[in-house]
Parts: C-alpha cells; structure tokens; sequence
C-alpha cells in the first residue's frame, strides 16, 4: 500500500514536472484582448479585398459607397474577369480563351501550362457532348503538338483520351474529368492568372488569415493554456483547459 | 442611464483617444526616418556602433568612427584577442537581426571573427572559444561555439570580403554570409541579450562594422521574404472550412449595418457554381445580427456625411433611450462630432457657441477632458485639418461614432443579455485573438520574433 502511495506521489510529482505550461484565466485573456488596437480601416481593407478577388464585383461597388473603402484595383476588371470565369464553369471554353485574349493576350502566351489546362478543358467539353470525330480531331491537331514538348502535357492529355475509350464514361477510373470540379479547377487558375496578370494577389486574404489563426493557436497551446477560439464562424472565447 | 450601456460608449472613447495618441506621436516624430512609422509603436534601440569602453584595450583599437577596429601591436600571445561587442545588444522584436563586417586588411593572420556574445563575455577571447557566444572565423572558415574545436561551416576569408552575422529568430539560429550568400546556419541554444562582435587578432588586421546605416552586401529583405513564405507554406496546410470566410464577410456586413453589401453579397454567393450554403446551422444569431440594420445603415450614413443633427433627431425617435441621457459618453461623442462638422465647413462662431454649451457640461467628466480639448483645438488653427489634432476632420472620426451608435442599437436587442458582445464583429475578434496569440507566444519565447500587424499585410 505505502508503495503505492509513493508511486502515485511520485507520477504527481512527474506530470505536474512535465505541464509547465502558463495557464491564463479568461479574465486575464480578456485584458490582453482589449489591448489589442484593430483598425477599422484595416478590416475594411480585408473585406473589400476578398469581394475584389472573389469577384463580388457588384458588392464591392456597393461596399466602396457604403465604407469609403477604396477598392485595390480597378472594378471594371473584375467584371471581365467573371466573365471568363463562368465561361469555363459552364463550359464555354472556346469563349473563355478568347475572353482572356480579349483581356490580355500575354496571359495565354506566357502560361503554356494554363493554356493547355483550358484546350483539355475543351477536349472534355466535346467528350461530354458525345462529340467523338471532333473530339479526336482537336485532341491530335491542338493537344498532340502541345504534348510533344511537355511529358506531363502528354499524360494529361493520354488521361483525357481515354475518357473516348470507356462505354460508361461517369463510372470510368477517369471519370473524375468530367465532374464539375474539374471545371472549377480550371476555372480558378484562369481566375487566378488573369489576377497575377494584373499584379494582384490571386489569393484573397482573409482565408489564409483564418489559417493564421489556428495555427498561432496551436502554437501557443504548446506554452500556454488559455481561452481559444475553436469555432472561427462565431468567434466565441472558450475557458481554457488545463 | 444604464450602466451596461456606457460600457460601449466608453469603449468607443477609448478607440478615439487611441487615434489621438497616434496623431500627437506622429505630430511629435517629424523626424521620423522609417516608411513604417505606426506599426513599429514597439521600438527597440540596436546597435548603431562599437562599444569604446568596454572593449579589450590595449589589443584593439577602435577609430573615432566607432565602426572601425584595428589590432596595433604584435601579437604575443593566443589569448591577446581584440574583441570588440556592438553598443547595444541585438533586438529581439523582429524576424530578423543582421550586421555586416567589412575586412579591410587581414593582416599578417587574417584571424578575424564575426559573431555574437552574450553580455558577460570575456573581451580577450575570440566570439565562440567561450560558451554563450559563437563565431565565424576568417582564418580557418570553423564555426565556433563554446569551448572545444570549431566545426566545418564555410569558407575562409579575408581582406576585400564582406561578412555578416544574423539572428533568425523564427528558425531559432545563427546564420552567417559571405558577400552577400549565406555560408551556414546553426542552432541557437542560447538566451538572453546578445551582443554582435568582431575580433582582430594578429598585426595590422582591420575590419570595418556596418550596422544597417549603409546598404548590407546581402540582400536581408529577400531573406526575410523567403522566411515568411516558408512559414505561409506550414499555414497554408492547414485547411478550412471553405465556407468560413464567406460567413465571417456576412456576418461582418451584417454586424456594421452594411445592408446593400450584404444584399448583393448574399445575390452573387447564390448564383456561384457551386452555391454556397450560408448560415443555415446558426439561424437564430442570423436574426440577432440582423437586428435593425436598417436604421443602423441610415444612421451611418448620416453620420459619415456629418448630419449629425439629423442622426439625432433619427436616434431620439427611433431609439430615445440611447440619447435619453444627454451626459452620456454615446451624447458626447454626438455633440463632439457636431462640433467637428461645424468647423468642417467653417462656422466657426456657430461651433464656439455650440461648444461653449455643449463641452461645458461633458467638462467636468475628467475622464474626457483632453478629448474636450482636442475638439477645442481645431479653432485655433487657420488650417486645422494639417494640424495635431487634424484626425479629427478625416472620415475615421466619423467612422468611430457611426460604428459607436451602431453597437448601441445593437445592444437595445433585447435577446442580448450582455451589451460587451456588441462591441465587435466576429472579424474583430478574430483577429483580436491572433494579435494576441502572436504576443502572448513572444512573451513566452523572451520577447524574440516578430508581432502580427495586419496592417502590414494590406
């Protein structure tokens, strides 16, 4: 008995040794909070930019009005942008090439990788239209040549061939290609290079800030036990567990 | 008046008197160098030359210019180091320290070393044959750290070389360069305050320091840049809801009052391929948000466009009991910014008699006497809007009592039992939390590493 009173004093004594953690209470959280100075402006900035890079073209003109907040770039461009957008997430790839050399003919050109994206995005298009002789034709005299001088672009592109190849296309090992993501795929890194192009972050702030977060948190949890925020959409402090 | 709600009128005094402070210590810094005057509030002095007293003496000489060292006489024995440490300890408060040596002459050795030491070093010994300081030496490219041999780390060099020695706080290490490329990194195992140091040690050596007031050889900034991409790919593993920043955008348009935002906000999230579904778990806090936007949105906007007035005519029929009482801190940020609109558009005779009333009775408040006095210092310029007290004219004055009678409509929700939650939108208290975090995890690790600034990131 007295042995294991002593091996069970002794495991206190070890655990209590090993969580030398801080333990800050929600009062003395709270304090530290309230020291902290976010600027309106600032989370105005953050809001406008994730309707600017979103796309949210009518609500960010809404939002300049009703803030004062001045958008980072200019709102005639996001609407072109969309355009092109949409065009690919409803399969208007032909439209959508020409859209983005309507915007910037340099964008194309200099991104071989993207422009094949939106050709294999067309080949897939004529495949799901059951549009076989064409599909053949346009995957041999634009894809083909493309291949040659890429390995990845021909794989790509054997991938998306096969998709010719199967009776039941949607329960095919490829079948994927033809689901809507891969036009949202597309989709963003059209989006996302016509961004660039216009010398604005492809990536709106807030979701990598909400990252951020969790991460410091997780970090500091190694040090500190304190009131963290483990549901990020209602903000709510819970008490620190020891 | 209720107590409860004076919780937020004085909260948003506070925002205001936070922006006062701001304004007379930019007013005050008019020699301010830096770009990045309002973040860098958290100043921490570094080095800007060679410590002259305590150095070792008759082994190195240091040059009035205080950057330059040289070793005079012949050395006689190995532990007649000339070992100089920097003025200052390096600072903790940022990503990065850095400091450069140029090797003017490597005399008849070249056993100079670049390095740091902490404070009790001895000032005989080379930086890194004691323990707590570390070394890059010239003559033989060894790291040294502590008692024993020095370690394989880079190349040698010598007279015409550019050397530097750096902090990487976030990866916890030394790191040491060579014109301008990085030779090496190691570990840094030690704490406290560190000293950046250089050491001649045979005839005629001669180093010069440069502690940033000319260009470093290497290039820190995309140093830097590289460190914090490294650390942005660690963050971007970590994945989110996808949705979330879609409801923290609502709720924030919802929590300020921007209704025709949200409108077509919530339009556009309906039409994307594919839809986003909002909010549809929390529906009640949904309608708590969304309590009186309507109002609130008029009332901001009389407010950003100065008729005050009229946004106290709105408040007095629409929610009297938050102006009922005319000595709350909710009144007197209204009468201030009537005041301010007064001498906005120059009815200056008009704005002293409305002051002489109004402030009267808020100047017995103790607690707003000097916001009192900023309001009254705008008569005294001819142009007041470049004066000291010139933020009270720009568009965030308004900002703060617009969103001041937005939390105080808020609060007259009567399914909200604490007027505190009021205060900010969840965006805030985010980011709030992340601050927070980022200084709590400083203060645990000795001050060392960078703050978060949002404003930085914008």
């Amino acid at each position: 008995m007295s042995l294991l009173w002593f091996v069970l004093g002794q495991l206190a004594e070890i655990e209590s040794m090993g969580s030398s953690k801080k333990i800050i209470t929600k009062e003395e959280w709270e304090k530290k909070l309230n020291d902290v100075k976010i600027r309106k402006e600032d989370m105005n900035k953050l809001v406008m930019n994730f309707l600017v890079t979103e796309g949210y073209v009518d609500a960010a003109e809404k939002f300049r009005k009703e803030s004062g907040t001045e958008p980072d770039i200019d709102l005639a461009t996001i609407t072109d942008r969309m355009a092109v957008k949409k065009a690919v997430q409803c399969g208007n790839v032909e439209d959508a090439i020409e859209k983005v050399n309507d915007l910037n003919p340099e964008i194309l050109d200099t991104n071989p990788q993207l422009f094949f994206h939106l050709q294999q995005q067309r080949l897939i298009e004529l495949i799901r239209n059951g549009k076989v002789a064409e599909a053949l034709e346009f995957a041999q005299e634009e894809l083909a040549p493309r291949g040659e001088e890429n390995q990845s672009f021909l794989e790509e592109l054997e991938r998306t061939v096969s998709l010719l190849a199967f009776e039941d296309v949607n329960n095919c090992p490829v079948a994927e290609l033809l689901d809507i993501s891969q036009r949202l795929k597309t989709a963003s890194e059209v989006n996302a290079a016509i961004l660039t192009s216009q010398s604005h972050e492809k990536d709106p702030k807030l979701p990598s800030l909400l990252k951020m977060l969790i991460w410091a948190q997780n970090q500091l949890d190694e040090k500190a036990a304190y009131p963290r925020i483990n549901d990020i959409s209602t903000a709510t402090l819970e008490d620190p567990g020891v | 008046m209720a107590q409860e709600n004076d919780v937020i009128g004085l909260h948003f005094l506070e925002l205001w008197r936070f922006n006062s402070k701001a304004a007379a210590a930019a007013a005050t810094a008019t020699t301010s160098t830096s770009s990045s005057s309002k973040e860098d509030a958290e100043f921490e002095e570094e080095p800007t030359e060679l410590d002259t007293f305590n150095s070792s003496g008759m082994f190195s000489v240091v040059l009035s210019d205080k950057l330059s060292v040289q070793y005079p006489t012949v050395n006689l024995h190995g532990h007649d180091v000339g070992v100089v440490q920097a003025n200052k300890p390096a600072p903790l408060k940022r990503l990065v320290y850095y400091f450069e040596i140029f090797v003017k002459n490597a005399g008849a050795k070249g056993q100079i070393a670049i390095g740091f030491t902490a404070s009790g070093f001895k000032m005989r010994r080379q930086p890194g044959w004691e323990s707590n300081s570390y070394g890059y030496h010239g003559d033989d490219g060894l790291l040294y750290r502590g008692p024993g041999k020095g370690e394989t780390f880079g190349p040698t060099y010598t007279t015409g070389d550019t050397v530097g020695g750096g902090i990487n706080y976030s990866a916890q290490e030394f790191f040491f360069t060579k014109n301008g490329k990085v030779v090496g990194t190691v570990a840094k195992d030690v704490k406290g305050p560190l000293f950046p140091t250089v050491a001649v040690h045979s005839q005629n050596e001669e180093v010069t320091v440069n502690f940033g007031k000319d260009p470093f050889v290497f290039d820190l900034k995309a140093f830097e840049a590289e460190e914090r991409r490294k650390q942005q790919m660690t963050i971007d593993k970590i994945s989110i809801s996808q949705n979330a920043s879609y409801e923290i955008i609502r709720s924030y348009l919802q929590y300020y009052g921007y209704e025709e935002t949200l409108k077509q906000f919530d339009m556009a999230s309906r039409s994307t391929v594919p839809p986003i579904a909002l909010g549809q778990e929390n529906g009640s806090s949904d309608t708590e948000i969304t309590y009186a936007m309507n109002h609130r949105k008029t009332l901001r906007q009389l407010i950003r466009s100065g008729e005050i007035d009229d946004a106290f005519d709105k408040l007095r029929m629409w929610y009297p009991q938050i102006v009922q009482d005319n000595k709350s801190a909710m009144c007197f940020l209204l009468h201030c910014q009537k005041f301010i609109e007064l001498v906005r558009i120059g009815k200056l005779e008009e704005a002293v008699v409305f002051g002489r009333t109004e402030f009267e009775k808020f100047y017995r408040l103790t607690e707003v006497d000097d916001l009192v006095k900023d309001c009254a210092a705008l008569l005294a310029y001819e142009q007041p809007l470049k004066s000291s007290v010139g933020y009270l004219l720009e568009d965030s004055q308004r900002e703060i009592v617009a969103d001041a009678v937005n939390s105080m409509i808020l609060s007259t929700n009567p399914n909200i039992a604490d007027a505190r939650v009021c205060l900010h939108s969840c965006l805030e208290r985010l980011l709030r939390q992340l601050t927070a975090c980022f200084l709590e995890k400083r203060s645990l690790n000795g001050d060392q590493g960078e703050a978060f600034y949002l404003g930085r990131l914008l």
